[in-house]
């Protein structure tokens, strides 16, 4: 294994909730590029996974490499600032703040100045603050939320909530974003420009993990999936490996994407 | 860019009207009994813009702000009863033990995610009082601390009801308005207001939650005690009997009813629930029943208190004032 | 305190370490009461019922005050009667307060409740008056066995709440109230789904809730006296007892209660001085929340 290519990298990965194993034994590995599915049926361990590798669930067995480092065990705020970020299935944001607001406490963990140097050090405050809104700027620029920047994020529109989470998984420049069903809630032409907005990223060189069940952003927008049931993983490959691998195709996907000939 | 500039002056505006009603109000104070009551105003001010960061920011509730504030009137009154030392010391030393409660009962009760906050501040307020009464030896136990020394600027001494003191006051206030405001708008802030809406997103995007925690909490603290050392000073007898859970309850029924998350609001609330007792005369024994029985509305019906009615009463200011203008112009 | 009654309070014979065992039960048991009755509340509405020692001290209040001296009725009546009537204020209290406030966020749901136990303090106040009284002859003076006499009201209160608490949990495990109250206590989604409704939940619970309170205000009269603060550390170490048992876990509120009473039995067995036994729980509750802060059950984290 060239460890050096390897951004992220999990061997025997299992976590139980008493008597229920949600995750069993996942051995998986991302490169350092592109975007990699994780799919499978409701119920087979995929937001487990992505609980796991953020830090918010401790893991019973195994071990999350991330950038050559153990991450598995580390708070999760830890394994953020070492450049894990992600969105949420329900849409987790700091609805009394605005767009741009949410985007500046994304990018919070830029800062280092304690509350008593806020306070007292006029120059440091004001260039932390700076530097942030900046930033937030861009981000904003990039994810085409500009117009909305000081609209109350909670009284937003699903969609532009959705690419709000989005900005604020970018401020700290991450090296892997775990995208968790972000088509899911969305008609298909926010869909369509949210591809766009992941393909960018992508094209930043920005390593994606996502989880989605929409089948045709999956097939059509990874390099690698890998499939889950029930705990374990059961198949991984390129799109048209697995479209017809039976194993997947019984498990999860039905006969309508079985390629022919 | 117009919108910009008007509203940068009329934060600046804001600031000097208050500014200058903190200067002209002594004007219209005719007894030192209404005095009194004003400078009580300022010290309740400074409390509930303390509160206003754990309870109103964070969302964690503090019930036990009494015992804040009687530890840094002991401890000042300690101080400078017992060992002679200038008020201004007490007032240092209210400082830190404000940060030392912060750290001692923030650690373990906002470290992990839970209500926890609720429960440890109720049984420390209660032990304090209870330790306040019963260690008769340093505390003089029920019978309180008595003579407790005014300040004194540059040798002249600040009377209880005198005007120096309430400029004293005033100005401390400003200061902690100060502080409040540059915290509020800055990184802080934010982080205390997304700890609140969302811990776990918060802390995926790379916060220290029980930092945050900690810290907004130590801030309670420390403006807690700080008030506390000077309402010894301002009543110049302080006794383990009135820091009660009653007072913690008021302290966040001032926060509540002024609107919680800004620092007018914090005031406002502190003002109206202060002088509630000398408005609501009228109703006799009945009064904190009556305005008991109106937060529980209002937290049902109306949650941002009167910060809700000012918001309104400016935006329907702002409407007409944009009529008026023909096109969008700035607001109040 | 003269050197003779140092002496002789240090001198722990058998007959002391009966009597602290004793008390230190009793208060355990009154201390899992308190737990439960909060955890009713908070299972089935997420709400902290900040304030639940009032509901408490209005309980003996109202024994004592109305019932007792007011209309001159004999112990038993009263206390039926008082139990029964905050049975009613139960349901009246959670249609109109605890249901719209459990939708809002936690800090204006508490403050609500705690609005709500201001009311009931200042209705009591201005209804019986701020001093505070007694009940003659109510659970007084002591039996006698062998060489050791204990207070009456301490074996009172253990068999009392022990059949309480043995029929607390006969109705949680064998009743479909308790079987719903329980679906509702793990996941309150899921159980409004499968049928159960959440609303009467709450109410049966706030109802239980209150009568709990209004058996422990009449048990604890002995005790405490019948004042407006009567109750206040009751409640601290009730919410103590639910951290240290395992917050939102009924078993956890009995084993909390019952550590809680037993560390200030041993406390004092060990010659601490009686006036900062309230100290104990308070540091009790700083430890567990170091080392364990789900408690010595763990069944749930706490559930808001």
């Amino acid at each position: 294994m060239e460890a050096s290519k390897d951004l992220l990298v999990i061997q025997n990965l299992t976590k139980r909730f008493g008597g229920l194993t949600a995750v069993r034994d996942l051995s998986m590995t991302l490169t350092r590029s592109g975007i990699h599915a994780l799919i499978g049926p409701n119920g087979s361990g995929k937001t487990t996974t992505v609980n796991l590798i953020t830090g918010m669930l401790p893991a019973d067995e195994g071990s999350i490499i991330f950038d050559e480092h153990e991450i598995r065990g580390r708070k999760p705020y830890l394994i953020a600032r070492a450049g894990i970020r992600r969105t949420y299935q329900n849409i987790k944001l700091f609805s009394s703040l605005t767009i741009k607001e949410n985007m500046m406490v994304g990018g919070h963990s830029l800062t280092t100045a304690g509350m008593v140097r806020t306070i007292f050090d006029y120059k440091t405050h004001n260039a932390e603050e700076r530097m942030l809104s900046e930033k937030a700027d861009q981000i904003l620029e990039t994810v085409g939320l500009t117009g909305v920047a000081n609209r109350i994020s909670g009284s937003q529109p699903y969609g532009i909530q959705k690419v709000s989470e989005l900005g604020i998984a970018l401020m700290t420049d991450p090296k892997l974003i775990l995208l968790d069903e972000p088509a899911a809630g969305l008609n298909p032409s926010e869909r369509s420009a949210f591809i766009d907005k992941v393909l960018h990223i992508k094209d930043r060189g920005i390593k994606i993990l996502l989880i989605e069940h929409n089948m045709d952003v999956v097939m059509n927008l990874s390099e690698i999936i890998t499939v889950l049931s029930i705990g374990s993983k059961i198949a991984e490959g390129t799109p048209s490996e697995i479209q017809n691998n039976d194993d997947v195709i019984k498990a999860y996907l039905g006969k309508k994407y079985k390629k022919i000939g | 860019m117009k919108e910009n500039i008007l509203q940068f002056m009329s934060a600046r505006w804001k600031a000097l009207l208050g500014l200058g009603f903190l200067i002209l109000l002594p004007l219209f104070i005719d007894s030192s009994y209404h005095q009194i009551i004003l400078n009580k105003i300022i010290i309740h001010s400074i409390v509930v813009l303390g509160l206003n960061f754990i309870t109103g920011l964070v969302g964690q509730l503090n019930t036990g702000t009494a015992g804040m504030y009687a530890l840094g009137a002991y401890t000042s009154a300690l101080l400078t009863t017992r060992l002679g030392v200038s008020p201004w010391i007490g007032l240092i030393a209210s400082v830190f033990m404000g940060i030392l409660i912060g750290y001692l009962l923030g650690y373990p009760s906002l470290r992990v995610s839970g209500v926890y906050l609720v429960l440890t501040t109720l049984s420390f307020a209660e032990v304090v009082r209870m330790l306040l009464t019963n260690m008769i030896p340093i505390t003089g136990g029920a019978l309180g601390i008595t003579s407790i020394p005014e300040f004194t600027i540059f040798g002249v001494k600040l009377g209880r009801s005198s005007v120096g003191f309430y400029f004293m006051l005033a100005a401390i206030l400003v200061l902690f308005i100060l502080i409040s405001n540059r915290l509020i708008n800055s990184k802080w802030g934010r982080a205390f207001k997304a700890v609140r809406d969302n811990p776990e997103s918060a802390e995926t995007a790379g916060i220290q939650i029980s930092t945050i925690k900690i810290g907004a909490f130590t801030l309670a603290s420390v403006f807690g005690c700080v008030a506390g050392a000077l309402y010894g000073t301002l009543m110049g007898f302080i006794s383990p009997v009135e820091f009660t859970s009653l007072m913690s309850v008021r302290f966040i029924m001032m926060l509540m009813v002024g609107g919680i998350g800004t620092i007018g609001g914090s005031i406002a609330g502190a003002t109206l629930v202060t002088l509630l007792p000398e408005l609501l005369r009228f109703m006799g024994e009945s009064y904190w029943l009556f305005f008991s029985l109106i937060v529980l509305l209002s937290a049902i019906f109306a949650p941002n208190g009167l910060y809700s009615l000012y918001t309104f009463f400016r935006n329907q200011a702002n409407k007409y004032i944009s009529k008026l203008g023909g096109k969008a112009s700035g607001s109040i | 305190m003269d050197p003779g009654q140092k002496y002789v309070r240090r001198h722990n014979n058998l007959e002391t370490l009966i009597q602290l065992a004793i008390s230190g039960l009793a208060m355990g048991l009154i201390y899992c009461l308190v737990a439960i009755e909060f955890t009713l509340i908070l299972n089935t509405s997420g709400l902290m019922n900040f304030g639940h020692d009032k509901y408490i001290m209005f309980g003996a209040f109202l024994f004592g005050g109305t019932f007792v001296i007011r209309l001159g009725w004999d112990f038993l009546p009263s206390a039926v009667a008082s139990v029964l009537l905050m049975g009613v204020v139960g349901i009246f209290i959670a249609v109109i307060v605890f249901s719209p406030l459990q939708k809002l966020p936690r800090v204006y749901a508490m403050t609500g409740t705690m609005a709500l136990s201001m009311i009931l303090q200042e209705a009591t106040r201005l209804t019986y008056g701020a001093r505070s009284f007694t009940v003659l002859g109510f659970l007084s003076g002591t039996i006698n066995f062998g060489f050791v006499s204990i207070q009456r009201v301490y074996l009172f209160i253990i068999i009392v709440t022990t059949i309480l608490l043995i029929f607390q949990n006969l109705l949680m495990m064998k009743t479909k109230l308790g079987r719903s109250f329980r679906a509702v206590a793990q996941d309150k989604e899921t159980s409004s789904l499968m049928g159960i409704n959440v609303n009467t939940m709450l109410i049966a619970s706030a109802t239980m809730s209150l009568l709990i309170c209004g058996i422990i205000g009449v048990l604890i009269i002995p005790v405490t006296g019948i004042t407006l603060g009567m109750s206040n550390m009751i409640g601290s170490k009730g919410y103590i007892a639910g951290v240290v048992g395992g917050m939102g876990s009924l078993n956890g509120a009995i084993i909390g209660g019952l550590v809680v009473g037993l560390t200030e039995a041993l406390f004092l067995a060990f010659g601490g001085n009686p006036v900062y036994k309230d100290v104990v729980s308070f540091v009790l509750v700083v430890l567990f929340l170091l080392l364990k802060p789900d408690g010595i059950l763990s069944e749930k984290k706490a559930a808001i």
